[in-house]
């Protein structure tokens, strides 16, 4: 899907206390990293709370691509 | 695809860099309490020696080149042993080197390594040291579809490791209900153990050989059970270190269905049978028998219990591990064999046996226990990997309420000090005995 959507970076979304994306998380940033794409792990509520530091750190990722 | 010798031996090296650390520290502990003439001292020594052993027998197989498994406590041990194959835990090092110095800074590598701070420090350290090389590629691996989501990661992340890949895994699936059906279809996995074993290592199952391991395993569990009734006894013989650690480290991890371990629980039970008939306690003064529910009480739980004795005169009558009723494996064939281990493994096993499926146990333990051991008050750690438990405190609060002992939940990292620090857990602790009128 990388490929195929020329993505420039890849954000990995996990509900905080969720043992399975915990794993899923690091193991596709260990993938990411080998291939050499941006990576960015967001942990969120399951609550709407906290916008600002999600839009600040995905604002901090965006810049990181020059976007 | 299978690793290639050369990296094989590079990774051993490194591998058993920690674990030789590990060794050493069990061997200093040996020592140490080798200069303490007291009874219990002399079996906690035999507990430290028989580990310490196990180190070795690692050790020697990987420098060897010969063949070494990693498998669980609750993957039926019975079969390794039947098979002559030494194996030691994935999780080993969290637990064991609890107190190590080097604990916290491994802990903080975790993290910088990435993996999210509320995953279960046993895990996130399981996975480090695999991932820093600091654990030794075994021949092949058991792992582990239960009991918890952070188990079953913890082995998708192993395979997916670049070095650990070419390790070949097996996980036997568990069942979810506790019924016939689930018990046959687990033997039926521990089948597929033994075929997925004998492939990789070269070492056969003998039945006959099984049959006999299982038949000494059901001594020491027999033994272990007359033990734990021991306990009952008021004031109890025993505290918080002496018993369930123990008990569970030899008839599950170091000892399995072998005579020395047999032989460690008849010492264990004279030498409890004598104090309680004497009326020996484990304090001269015990005004509070509490159940400890969660995981065994390790690192720097190692100065809260003692603050309990003293501060409280608060006594570790019974906890999760030391307490699991084990159903004697009837080894008449091959059939009945498979199923009693199916049963003993995923029903009766500690932890798993409670957070596996069903949240009944949460329930029915603590009132079994508490009836049986004259509890005084539950206390449920929390310890922060433990979400199933977590989300039953409810279902443990309710229990508690009917049976009318109070219950409190801390909430704490049984790994990292820092989580809850010692100082608020006793805090919580002096707060709650207070409130309820206890000691």
């Amino acid at each position: 899907m990388i490929r195929e959507f020329n993505v420039d970076g890849v954000i990995a979304e996990r509900l905080v206390m969720c043992d399975n994306w915990t794993g899923e998380q690091f193991m596709t940033g260990e993938d990411l990293k080998e291939a050499g794409i941006p990576y960015m792990r967001l942990d969120r509520d399951y609550v709407n709370v906290g916008a600002g530091q999600l839009r600040t750190r995905v604002q901090a990722f965006l810049e990181m691509l020059g976007r | 695809m299978a690793m290639d010798k050369e990296t094989r031996k590079k990774l051993l090296e490194k591998g058993l860099v920690r674990y030789k650390q590990e060794r050493d520290y069990f061997k200093f502990l040996s020592d140490m309490l080798a200069l303490m003439p007291d009874e219990e001292m002399q079996l906690s020594k035999e507990v430290t020696d028989i580990t310490t052993e196990r180190y070795e027998t690692i050790i020697r197989c990987a420098e060897e080149d010969k063949p070494f498994i990693a498998g669980y406590f609750n993957a039926a041990p019975e079969v390794y042993t039947a098979m002559g194959l030494p194996w030691y835990l994935i999780m080993q090092t969290p637990f064991l080197a609890a107190s190590a110095p080097y604990l916290m800074e491994d802990v903080d590598a975790a993290e910088a390594m990435g993996l999210g701070t509320d995953w279960c420090t046993a895990t996130r350290l399981s996975l480090y040291y695999v991932e820093a090389g600091l654990s030794p590629p075994p021949t092949c691996m058991i792992g582990l579809l239960h009991p918890c989501d952070a188990a079953t990661m913890l082995h998708q992340a192993v395979v997916r490791n670049e070095k650990w890949r070419g390790i070949p895994m097996f996980c036997t699936d568990p069942p979810y209900f506790e019924d016939q059906r689930g018990i046959d279809y687990f033997a039926n996995e521990l089948k597929k153990m033994v075929t997925f074993l004998e492939e990789h290592t070269g070492a056969k199952l003998d039945l006959d050989r099984l049959r006999e391991v299982i038949k000494e395993s059901n001594k020491q569990y027999e033994l272990w059970a007359e033990y734990s009734q021991l306990r009952r006894a008021v004031p109890c013989p025993q505290g918080w270190g002496m018993g369930g650690p123990q008990c569970f480290a030899v008839a599950q991890i170091f000892q399995v269905g072998q005579p020395r371990g047999t032989a460690w629980f008849r010492r264990l039970v004279d030498i409890t049978e004598k104090k309680v008939k004497e009326g020996r306690g484990v304090i001269p003064n015990e005004r509070i028998r509490y159940f400890w529910f969660d995981l065994l009480p390790f690192g720097w739980c190692f100065e809260l219990m003692p603050w309990l004795e003293e501060e409280w005169g608060a006594v570790m009558a019974m906890e999760m591990f030391g307490f699991t009723p084990y159903t004697p494996v009837d080894t008449r064939d091959e059939d009945t064999i498979f199923k009693g281990l199916a049963k003993r493994n995923l029903y009766d096993a500690p932890m798993v046996r409670q957070a596996r499926g069903i949240a009944d146990y949460f329930a029915s333990d603590i009132a079994r226990v508490v009836k049986d051991y004259k509890i005084d008050c539950v206390i449920w750690p929390g310890h922060m990997g433990h979400k199933d438990g977590s989300a039953s405190t409810g279902i443990m609060r309710e229990i508690c309420n009917e049976l009318k002992v109070p219950y409190l939940h801390i909430g704490l990292d049984l790994f990292d000090r820092r989580y809850t620090t010692p100082e608020e857990c006793k805090d919580k602790l002096s707060k709650f005995f207070s409130a309820m009128g206890l000691g």
